[in-house]
């Protein structure tokens, strides 16, 4: 099964997504609650899938994707975004992420992002 | 012929010339040389003859001369002669004879030899008999060539025709429009044979979809003896149809007379069926009411594009445009991320990755006061195709749709209790028309009636009284009663409660909003009433009046669960509203207990609790997760008699009440307060929360239910448990 990495500032969110991801049978292997203990998280877990929030203090997603994807190539994220951060997403596809998730989640959105990834995600291992 | 012209063609001849004697031939042949350049020598009639064959086999045609010797061993030129004419009949011969060879000669003159030259050869004679027999040659090769010609022209022509026939969709008529000829394509293309046409009017192939104006107008200009072209849909044999390019004019005979008409046709057919598929695609384009159009990575709108376009855009022709331009005319950041968005599917190759970047441009857009949908499809040759649609129409149904709906929910909890509608509305009535002097009391009924109409969905009223509500609160803290009370009625709320009465009216009949207040009186208590009556009547006591009095007091009683019963559906709208989840209120309790008409200001002053349990105890989805509480939250509601009191206990699981958020505001409000903080939900202006809403949060609602409990002398008893929920536990004398 995945072992994902899930990123939010939110305490609720990540709480809340963990569940969920667990719920359908998912590993949540680390929490991050900043860009970058995501990075120093990526470093430790190697996850398969990271989903990265936004907007977060200390360092924002976008930073967090470009750092991330710049040691590994092959990284795949998924963003969690808000209406109105369509250009930010765009920024983030364009930087590598694989797709994004638009909240509030649940659980056929998630579901929705992770299946367009699978052939990256069991195809290129 | 003179002599140049002679020698020059007779240069051109192929001559075989047959003699046994070496002697006469060599003399001969120096004669011969003078004449031709192509001689072919043979040394009797037998070699001569072989020769003559051989050069048929090779040439494919005859000597144009044959000059023999008579007299030759083996086969004499006779025999050979009798030969080659069995050959060749035409065949020119110079018979070259001796003196002593007459009987031989007229052999020959028989065989139809008649060119004959004597030994010795003089030249003059022989170039005169040579000037004759070219002539003759000449004579005869003029008119083997005209023949030719003539036989070459035929051929010619009867190929042309042939193809014609065969190619052109051609046919005559007479003056009458009778068909008098028809091509073999024009056999073909319309299904008919030959025989079957002639004689038939031509409009044997009229298709009815043509009008008749179209054959007016072709009539009027072949009378005139002119040209007349047109494209004609045309009837086939069998039902089908083909299209031709028609010339059709008027048809003279060799002496000019005119005699009918001629048609050429090209079959348009194919040409016309790619412009119907065309014309089809474009009208569904057209008439799908959608904005169809493309463009590439310019965002000039490309020359095809639906009719819709000119609508939503209210420009005639978009070619050309900037797409972005006109889409986007007010809002520069929407424009700025459509463009954005757009250019950057050009940096990519791969498809899903295009689509995440079409999936984050603007999906709906306000555009000329029309709401449009707008879908993005790529097409092939990175162009993007648009789906616009005008949403206005549907967006105003549903805005109609939901206002019925909710019309249609006032009027189900209206008519679903006439008694108590009738109650409240003339409670209400009476309210406005004599409201109290005391603040107070002025706005914790003003709230009261506003929780009740909520929870009835008469909307107008109840966002009448929120607003009177703000514009109090705005002025309450500097003015006098005075000032209020004549803001009161400058507001005219019963203008604004007739609004929702008319409606009510309009569906449930007049008669529904005048009725008087009813009571259901079982016939047991009347008869026992009745009785009661008639004893008072022989034996006049206080104590029998005191009993009759209770007796009434008792008819009046209403049960206290149907007047509690309003609440579970209050409970469900108000959830729907803030969008939280609440398991269906039940109310517990015995459904036969009657009580005391005074009650009910009571039980409806409970909407405010109600609405508080919804609003600010029950926490959103999210934060129950958080905390590990069961998703959906509960809100109960229980009553018993215990002694002579009635126990109505309310209770939630939500948040519980935030005392130090409470006394913080108790205080910043300058309420003064002694005992126990929690009692501080019951005072006057006090609410934790920061936004007012029409239904409940001004912490008016709270001191009403206070307020109707001292009426009745009882009390109230909180039991609040941070984060696990609050109770309130309401003890009231029967």
């Amino acid at each position: 099964m995945l072992n994902i990495m899930v990123v939010d500032d939110s305490s609720i969110i990540r709480k809340l997504l963990s569940t969920k991801l667990e719920d359908m049978g998912y590993t949540v292997v680390a929490k991050a609650k900043s860009g970058k203990e995501a990075v120093e998280l990526y470093k430790e877990h190697l996850p398969d899938l990271v989903t990265m929030d936004i907007t977060m203090p200390v360092m924002n997603g976008i930073e967090a994707l470009k750092q991330i994807k710049n040691s590994y190539k092959d990284a795949k994220i998924i963003m969690l975004t808000s209406h109105g951060e369509e250009k930010q997403v765009m920024d983030a596809i364009t930087n590598g992420a694989k797709g994004y998730v638009l909240k509030p989640i649940n659980e056929d959105k998630i579901l929705e992002a992770i299946i367009k990834i699978f052939p990256e995600l069991y195809g290129g291992r | 012929m003179n002599i140049k012209e002679l020698v020059k063609f007779s240069k051109t001849l192929k001559v075989l010339y047959v003699e046994d004697n070496l002697e006469a031939r060599e003399s001969i042949i120096l004669m011969l040389n003078n004449f031709f350049d192509d001689i072919t020598i043979a040394v009797d009639g037998d070699d001569g003859y072989e020769e003559y064959i051989k050069y048929h086999e090779n040439n494919n045609k005859y000597f144009d001369l044959v000059i023999s010797d008579i007299s030759m061993p083996k086969m004499d030129g006779t025999e050979m002669c009798k030969l080659i004419f069995m050959q060749n009949k035409q065949q020119p011969v110079l018979i070259i004879s001796a003196h002593n060879e007459s009987k031989r000669l007229e052999e020959l003159i028989n065989m139809g030899v008649s060119n004959f030259v004597h030994k010795p050869i003089q030249q003059q004679k022989f170039t005169s008999i040579l000037e004759d027999i070219l002539n003759d040659i000449q004579n005869v090769k003029n008119k083997e060539n005209e023949l030719n010609e003539i036989e070459k022209l035929n051929n010619e022509l009867d190929v042309l025709v042939d193809s014609f026939d065969t190619y052109v969709i051609a046919s005559r008529t007479d003056l009458s429009g009778k068909i008098t000829y028809a091509s073999k394509a024009y056999e073909i293309i319309s299904g008919y044979e030959e025989a079957e046409l002639l004689g038939k009017p031509h409009n044997i192939v009229r298709h009815p979809d043509m009008p008749s104006s179209a054959f007016k107008d072709m009539w009027n200009t072949i009378q005139d003896g002119k040209l007349w072209t047109g494209e004609v849909k045309n009837l086939k044999k069998d039902g089908s149809y083909y299209w031709v390019y028609a010339n059709i004019a008027p048809y003279y005979d060799v002496d000019k007379n005119h005699v009918g008409y001629s048609a050429i046709r090209i079959d348009i057919t194919a040409q016309k069926e790619v412009e119907k598929l065309h014309s089809e695609v474009n009208n569904l384009l057209n008439s799908a009411g959608q904005g169809f159009l493309s463009f590439g990575k310019s965002l000039s709108i490309d020359e095809s594009f639906s009719k819709e376009c000119s609508n939503i855009f209210e420009i005639e022709d978009i070619k050309n445009k900037n797409i972005a331009d006109l889409l986007f005319t007010k809002d520069r950041v929407k424009k700025e991320l459509f463009i954005d968005g757009i250019n950057r599917t050009f940096d990519f190759e791969d498809e899903t990755t295009k689509e995440i970047f079409l999936s984050l441009l603007p999906k709906e857009h306000i555009l000329n006061g029309k709401t449009l949908t707008i879908e993005y499809k790529l097409l092939p040759n990175n162009k993007f195709m648009l789906v616009l649609t005008d949403i206005t129409n549907t967006k105003k149904l549903q805005k109609q749709i939901e206002k019925q709906n909710q019309i249609q929910r006032m009027i189900v909890a209206v008519a679903s209790n006439q008694n108590d509608f009738i109650e409240i509305k003339l409670d209400f009535e009476n309210f406005i028309s004599n409201p109290t002097q005391d603040l107070k009391i002025l706005l914790r009924e003003l709230h009261t009636f506003k929780g009740i109409f909520a929870q009835k969905e008469m909307v107008h009223i109840a966002y009448g009284i929120h607003e009177l509500e703000s514009k109090i609160n705005e002025i309450s803290k500097e003015a006098d009663i005075q000032t209020i009370i004549k803001l009161f009625h400058t507001h005219d709320l019963q203008t604004i409660f007739d609004i929702d009465l008319e409606i009510i009216a309009s569906t449930l009949g007049d008669e529904f909003l005048n009725a008087s207040c009813s009571l259901n009186v079982d016939i047991d208590s009347l008869d026992s009433l009745e009785t009661k009556i008639k004893q008072f009547e022989l034996e006049t006591t206080k104590e029998a009046l005191k009993d009759i009095l209770g007796d009434i007091e008792k008819i009046r009683n209403e049960s206290i669960y149907h007047m509690l019963n309003i609440y579970p559906t209050a409970v469900k709208q108000m959830a729907h509203k803030l969008q939280k989840e609440v398991y269906p209120l039940e109310i517990l309790g015995d459904k036969d207990l009657r009580v005391n008409a005074k009650f009910k200001p009571f039980i409806k002053s409970l909407i405010h609790l109600f609405n508080n349990c919804v609003e600010h105890g029950i926490e959103d989805i999210e934060t129950r997760v958080e905390y590990d509480k069961d998703e959906i939250g509960s809100i109960g509601c229980e009553f018993k008699k215990e002694g002579n009191n009635l126990h109505l206990i309310i209770n939630d699981d939500g948040a519980g009440i935030d005392i130090e958020k409470l006394s913080e505001s108790a205080i910043k409000n300058g309420v003064k307060f002694q005992g126990e903080k929690l009692m501080l939900v019951f005072a006057d202006s006090i609410s934790t929360t920061k936004e007012l809403s029409t239904t409940s949060g001004r912490g008016i609602g709270m001191s009403a239910i206070k307020s109707e409990v001292d009426k009745l002398g009882g009390n109230i008893k909180i039991k609040n448990a941070i984060g696990h929920g609050v109770k309130f536990i309401f003890t009231l004398p029967l």
